[in-house]
């Protein structure tokens, strides 16, 4: 999973933008790119 | 020489190697379309007079693969040593695509960089520095947009490529020796190269809106992610797309064209009339007639392909995608697995191809097999016949044909998450949104014609000689003698297909005649009307008038001799059994394992036959109160079935038990 989503641009110290929140999914953006992440994912990625 | 064609996924690859070799690879508006390399020699006017061949590779993120499709491009890209690599940069997002681009620059292999999509850019006002850009990197970068009408610049991509055959670039960024074990190592160099890249795109890319801005779309987006109203807007897009291509405009057009057919068909006859009566039988009826039958469902086909395409390039499929996750991970299946089954309402082969991009090997088999539920372009003329011969064309059949192809996906999902007993494994589900994008009405119209022609040529081949083989049979006795008129139970056919048709008997449909056109429906399954018009003489299922359309129907209907229940449920045998041969063949290269694939079929067929004989029996319980024929022996058979998946599902969970005890066994001694 950490795999994955660093590739995409999205690992510690990078800013990513929520821009839609849903009850079990939301969209961020990251690195110019917009993405739907299922919540479980989106738990993963602590916001600081 | 070979120039691969590498890049993120969809930064427009495919669409460029279309344009430069001609042919017609897919495309969509998602990541994930391209699932295996495809290889072709370019168009003349591009090469000039070198000999040049590009491949297509699956989009990739990193050489570090993380999907099977990404381990294809790296792999590629490693060992079978391309003379040079076009990396396809999509310029909207430069700062995740330089990632890859460092990556492949360190090769060794000469890199040209195609920034494709500049036509986006300059819509959004992103202006980035070419020459700056090119100068950093090491490497020529060129303006595209593979999408244009003119090809002057992927012509001078091509040119920079041929040129730097056998030159030497120097990479601008190489990744310290690290051992490619150690995963802290990976992740510091990887950061480094994040670093690096992030340099680059502050100095060369200037935008006008910043991405992490709400815009316009994302309210849009919102939206269709939306679990209530997302779920309805799709339901009303498929609805509009089903109705308009079945029963507005496609039939129509397909009145049209089935006027022509008949003249064309009566004018053959016509030449025909002083030839042995075996030959005019074969060629006008046999032929034309079953042929014509097929062919004159071809509108409804094309049109349904065109709103697919248009569909598949706004980049809806990506958010209906995220609409259906939740549900489909109720059932066990991805959200992903909804765009196989979208494709799959065009064909099944392509759409079972879609499901490798679904990381989870068991959901991935798992929609390899339910997908061909939903009806494809091929069942459309069967669901056609039935419900214009035996429902006076009502357009609730089709609507209930799609709709039930839907519920035994679920139910099918569910069935396989109890057997295979997976409840334990947590998947997650991460999709790209794609900007939207007008669609293309020319690529769509392409796209479709294509498709026309790929029907027309099943049409010319398969289908007829599958026609001309049903009508010899139908036509002669083992002695070779002709049949006579009422005696046509001992011709060739009869005598093959009547013990298949003794099992459909508790089904309501268990005549020769019937069961030889399901038959033939597993070589394509347009062949149950093609067989049909040969095997009771009938060629004209689609009127010209649609008051006639009653009148005919009724001679459809009165010469199969079947209840309104037991056409319901004929439609509904052919709908739900195995695909097609070619489709079979599609699910046996993604199953990958003999079990599976045997599992596959069994599970459609033992599908088919329930739900025919579920709506015969009861159907004829509720319209004329009685049970239908041989209730008894359909029912034994199908609590076999039920019996025979119980027993499979407890074999699978035993081995499932067995291996997490065989760990305990471990700490146990430990």
């Amino acid at each position: 999973m950490n795999a994955f989503l660093f590739r995409l641009g999205c690992y510690s110290g990078e800013p990513i933008t929520l821009v839609s929140k849903k009850r079990k999914s939301c969209i961020v953006v990251i690195k110019d790119g917009r993405y739907n992440l299922d919540n479980l994912l989106a738990e993963a990625i602590i916001v600081e | 020489m070979r120039i691969a064609f590498a890049g993120n996924p969809n930064s427009g690859k495919t669409t460029m190697f279309n344009a430069l070799t001609g042919m017609s690879e897919r495309v969509g508006n998602w990541a994930g379309v391209t699932v295996g390399k495809k290889e072709g020699p370019l168009k003349e006017e591009f090469r000039g007079s070198v000999d040049v061949t590009a491949v297509d590779l699956p989009g990739a993120y990193s050489m570090s693969p993380f999907t099977p499709e990404e381990s294809i491009t790296s792999e590629f890209v490693r060992e079978e040593h391309p003379d040079a690599i076009v990396n396809i940069v999509d310029a909207t997002n430069l700062s995740r695509s330089l990632f890859f681009t460092t990556q492949l620059l360190e090769l060794g292999v000469p890199v040209v960089v195609a920034l494709n999509k500049s036509d986006i850019n300059e819509k959004e006002g992103t202006r980035i520095d070419v020459a700056k850009l090119s100068t950093k990197l090491n490497c020529p970068v060129i303006e595209t947009v593979s999408t244009g009408s003119r090809h002057d610049d992927l012509k001078a991509v091509i040119d920079k490529a041929i040129s730097l055959n056998g030159a030497n670039q120097k990479a601008p960024y190489l990744q310290a020796d690290i051992d490619l074990k150690d995963k802290a190592a990976v992740d510091r160099e990887d950061r480094k190269r994040f670093e690096f890249v992030n340099g680059i795109v502050k100095d060369v890319e200037v935008r006008e809106v910043l991405s992490s801005e709400t815009q316009q779309s994302d309210k849009v987006d919102s939206v269709l992610t939306n679990p209530v109203i997302g779920i309805v807007i799709f339901a009303a897009v498929m609805y509009c797309v089903f109705w308009i291509s079945q029963a507005w405009a496609g039939p129509g057009i397909a009145d049209w064209l089935v006027g022509w057919i008949e003249t064309f068909q009566e004018w053959v006859a016509g030449q025909l009339e002083n030839s042995p009566a075996i030959v005019s039988a074969l060629i006008a009826d046999g032929i034309v007639g079953g042929v014509g039958a097929v062919v004159g469902f071809l509108p409804l086909v094309m049109i349904m392909y065109f709103l697919l395409a248009l569909l598949e390039d706004c980049g809806y499929m990506a958010r209906v995608s995220a609409v259906m996750d939740p549900i489909f991970k109720r059932v066990g299946l991805s959200g992903k697995a909804i765009i196989p089954i979208i494709i799959g309402t065009g064909c099944g082969i392509p759409a079972i191809m879609a499901c490798r991009t679904i990381r989870d090997e068991r959901e991935r088999r798992a929609s390899a097999m339910l997908t061909t539920f939903i009806p494809c372009g091929a069942k459309i003329p069967v669901i056609a016949l039935f419900a214009g011969a035996f429902f006076a064309g009502a357009g609730w059949v089709s609507t209930v044909a799609y709709f039930l192809g839907i519920v035994l996906i679920f139910l099918g999902a569910l069935l396989i998450k109890t057997v295979t007993g997976y409840k334990y494994r947590k998947s997650f589900f991460i999709i790209e949104l794609p900007k939207w994008k007008v669609p293309s009405l020319k690529r769509a119209f392409f796209s479709m014609m294509e498709r026309a022609k790929a029907y027309i040529i099943k049409a010319a081949t398969i289908i007829l000689v599958c026609n001309c083989v049903v009508q010899i049979m139908q036509t002669f006795n083992w002695h070779f003698q002709e049949v006579e008129e009422g005696m046509e139970n001992t011709s060739i056919l009869a005598s093959i297909a009547s013990p298949f048709a003794l099992l459909l008997i508790p089904l309501g449909f268990g005549t020769w005649q019937l069961a030889a056109a399901a038959v033939t429906g597993f070589i394509a399954k347009e062949n149950v009307v093609g067989t049909l018009a040969v095997v009771y003489g009938l060629t004209n299922f689609i009127d010209v008038d649609e008051l006639e359309m009653t009148g005919d129907g009724n001679v459809v209907a009165a010469t199969m001799g079947l209840t309104s229940v037991a056409a319901l449920a004929y439609l509904f045998f052919n709908l739900y059994t195995p695909p097609c041969f070619a489709a079979i063949g599609a699910m046996n290269s993604e199953m990958k394992s003999r079990s599976w694939l045997w599992a596959a079929i069994g599970l459609q067929m033992s599908t088919g036959y329930t739900v025919a004989f579920l709506v015969y029996q009861f159907g004829t319980l509720i319209t004329e109160g009685h049970l239908g024929t041989a209730f008894v022996p359909g029912l034994i058979a199908i609590v076999v079935i039920a019996l025979v998946i119980a027993a499979i599902s407890k074999k699978v969970r035993a081995h499932f038990d067995e291996q997490y005890r065989l760990h305990e066994d471990v700490k146990a001694a430990a």
